[in-house]
């Protein structure tokens, strides 16, 4: 398979853009290392509903003593409304477990790609319908 | 594109994939069918797009509409290697294809995609193509005609969405002193996206893969475009002339009329560095035709003129589809994610100690 055969120039100008811009300002793949995928699981500690991007925060223990807080990036708090991921979908502590990717920069940040939540459901970006069926 | 005939369509495929043919001949068509998988390994919903296989020695290109559940199935192939494509949009799928696929006469090939994450590395909730298709998906009446105010002018209120991977773009012809900037950039390796520090993303933000909504009266057009900035655009049709005093802007100042069913918005006193349209000047002019051809569907030719940058004028096409009813333009405020830099009198971005 040969991937992306569009440069991404082309497909800004054809298309205005990624809606996901983070609040560093690049795109996702700008901000996070798509080699570097990880697997967390934690109790979610603050849940951020901003726009453009909606945050929450996970704190990982790391088998030892130490607590780490992570924050995980997802789309739009409009998006997510739409696809039915409302404000009560995620609670301030629930146990889930994230799957995305590390941010290039080194911080306790990653996207967030796929999360299970407690009761086993499972919502990834592959659809709108996977956040419809969840409800 | 309907994405409930769509998946009814595959789904008949699939069927037929499933029933082996006995006693097919040499010169039988064979088919390619299989699912789009993505690389979590599960299946990539959401995209109802066509996928092309070109014969490598007719050139003859046969193409289908992947379906919403995500499979895909191309029919009538004759025997010999294809190269397969799958164009998407920005931004969860990056473009799929390959060179050579050979299918065999009377052949039912079955052919999972595994797609590639686009820029947006799979991040929830953060792919426009797939909101659009999402807010779509639903909608109804669509092939009723348009409907018309008492007088008979054509009624454009709706809420619309552009249906995506119209295919890529391209840059203006532009003048050597365009070029330069354009290579410039190139040699930086940098694509500044105003957009994406809360700045403009185009300066016709119709053209976006955004959801807008056009409310309309005899004397005035405005367009609420989310996601966008700034989120308004007045289109001014009662007659008035340009304003004398001018600062050139991002949507410049936009004056229109109808020419029968169609609107014509004619823009000028654009600002040099508003997006979308390349590399310009301030002597950028902007044509946009609107036309409702049905209910659900909005038909756009944007062509723009710049005699100081460019040599010759350049268009672009649109098609959006109408949003389902129970769909509205959401408030977006852009900056709010920017809570990590701001801060209000020393308070954070709430405003609250």
């Amino acid at each position: 398979m040969t991937g992306a055969t569009l440069k991404l120039g082309v497909v800004l100008f054809a298309f205005g853009g990624a809606m996901g811009m983070a609040s560093a300002h690049h795109s996702f793949v700008a901000q996070f290392d798509p080699e570097k995928l990880v697997r967390m699981t934690g109790t979610v500690t603050n849940i951020e509903w901003t726009n453009p991007h909606a945050f929450f925060y996970l704190d990982v223990a790391d088998g030892g003593d130490t607590v780490s807080n992570w924050a995980f990036e997802l789309g739009s708090p409009n998006t997510l409304i739409r696809y039915r991921w409302g404000r009560d979908t995620m609670k301030i502590g629930d146990r889930i477990t994230v799957e995305g990717y590390l941010a290039r920069d080194g911080s306790n940040l990653a996207n967030a790609k796929t999360v299970t939540f407690p009761d086993g459901r499972v919502v990834n970006a592959g659809s709108s319908s996977d956040l419809r069926s969840t409800r | 594109m309907n994405p409930a005939m769509t998946a009814a369509a595959t789904g008949a495929l699939s069927i037929f994939m499933l029933v082996p043919r006995p006693g097919f001949s040499q010169g039988e068509s064979g088919s390619i069918g299989g699912k789009l998988i993505d690389p979590n390994g599960s299946i990539v919903t959401g995209l109802d797009t066509p996928i092309h296989l070109t014969h490598n020695d007719t050139e003859v290109v046969y193409s289908a509409d992947v379906s919403v559940e995500g499979s895909y199935a191309v029919d009538g192939l004759p025997a010999g290697s294809y190269r397969l494509s799958f164009p998407t949009s920005c931004c969860m799928y990056s473009s799929y294809s390959e060179d050579s696929v050979a299918i065999a006469a009377g052949e039912q090939l079955v052919h999972d995609l595994n797609l590639q994450w686009h820029i947006n590395l799979g991040t929830i909730g953060d792919d426009p193509a797939m909101l659009g298709n999402d807010m779509r998906s639903k909608s109804s009446e669509v092939s009723d005609p348009p409907p018309r105010f008492a007088d008979g002018t054509p009624d454009l209120s709706g809420i619309w969405y552009n249906i995506a991977a119209t295919g890529p773009g391209r840059q203006p012809a532009m003048q050597p002193w365009a070029q330069d900037i354009a290579r410039q950039l190139r040699e930086m390796n940098v694509d500044p996206i105003a957009g994406a520090y809360c700045l403009p993303y185009s300066a016709v933000p119709t053209t976006l893969n955004f959801p807008y909504k056009i409310v309309q009266t005899p004397d005035l057009i405005v367009q609420i475009s989310e996601f966008v900035t700034p989120a308004y655009r007045q289109i001014f049709l009662d007659g008035r002339d340009r304003p004398e005093f001018w600062n050139p802007s991002w949507y410049g100042h936009s004056l229109g009329h109808w020419d029968g069913d169609t609107l014509v918005v004619e823009t000028i006193g654009y600002n040099e560095i508003t997006p979308g349209f390349g590399i310009h000047s301030e002597s950028l002019r902007i044509v946009e035709r609107y036309r409702r051809t049905s209910f659900g569907t909005l038909e756009l030719e944007v062509t723009a003129e710049d005699p100081d940058a460019w040599t010759e004028p350049f268009t672009i096409r649109r098609t959006a589809g109408i949003a389902a009813a129970d769909q509205e333009i959401l408030e977006f405020v852009c900056m709010e994610n920017n809570d990590r830099e701001m801060n209000i009198e020393g308070l954070p971005w709430r405003g609250r100690p």
